[in-house]
């Protein structure tokens, strides 16, 4: 099947890969469980298992959720993803990153927040070996809120 | 096959739900819902499930599509292939084997 991929194997990856050409517009939802390489506009909210390439001629105009991200395109819009995202020199993102692994390129654009979840060791799992470790030590002060380390 | 010239092949775990639109060949391996605007060549293969209603130049079924077709050129319907909903294009071929139910309409005057 891998047939239509203009057969570059530009990822040297044996696995299935849709490669969402130029001149295509997708608006809408998009779910996938392959790797996918935007040179086209993306309008719609993507998640997917697996890599997401946003190629020079991309642009993508949505929500994110990914386990890996390669940007050399334009993107705005959140990026969350399980295992790293990258910005290439070339290019350009407006939102807010989450991903333990976080790359931005000399000579790329960003504007927006980051968050590395696992900015304290390498734990992976959620803060709930960090409630018994250490206290978080920004405790609101008689917010209303209950700390989140103590909801399991 | 023909791998030469530019296709976009929507693979097998690709689901959209929305709006495709493209001027360039487009291959449905996967699960779309929603609408298909297409100038060149749109290809529902074997996997490919499509619940959406199309305009575009040529039209070839071997999956399942559910909507209403309008094509500049020509439908085809493969012996594989089933599809609900209205044809209107200036060629229709349905194959021995397809399974068709609607409306086809070939502009004959």
């Amino acid at each position: 099947m891998a047939k239509g991929d203009n057969g570059k194997a530009e990822n040297g990856q044996s696995s299935t890969t849709t490669a969402i050409g130029p001149t295509i517009v997708i608006k809408g939802k998009l779910r996938s469980d392959e790797d996918l390489i935007v040179k086209g506009r993306v309008e719609a909210e993507i998640s997917s298992s697996k890599a997401l390439l946003v190629e020079n001629s991309g642009i993508i105009k949505a929500n994110i959720k990914v386990k890996s991200a390669r940007i050399s395109g334009v993107l705005v819009g959140n990026v969350t993803a399980e295992e790293r995202v990258e910005i290439a020199p070339d290019g350009r993102m407006v939102g807010d990153l989450t991903a333990p692994k976080i790359i931005i390129n000399d000579g790329a654009a960003f504007r927006g927040r980051i968050d590395m979840q696992n900015f304290d060791e390498g734990a992976e799992a959620k803060p709930a070996r960090a409630a018994e470790a250490a206290p978080p030590k920004h405790a609101p002060s008689g917010g209303d809120h209950p700390p989140a380390a103590v909801v399991k | 096959m023909d791998g030469d010239k530019s296709a976009t092949v929507l693979g097998p775990t690709v689901e959209i739900e929305g709006e495709i639109e493209g001027e360039e060949d487009l291959v449905i391996q996967g699960r779309i819902q929603g609408k298909i605007v297409s100038r060149k060549d749109l290809t529902v293969d074997s996997s490919g499930k499509v619940e959406a209603s199309i305009t575009t130049k040529n039209l070839a079924v071997s999956g399942m599509l559910v909507g209403n077709v309008t094509a500049t050129e020509r439908v085809e319907v493969r012996k594989e292939g089933k599809m609900v909903g209205d044809i209107k294009a200036p060629r229709v071929v349905i194959a021995d084997g397809a399974k068709f139910k609607g409306n086809i309409e070939m502009g004959v005057d």
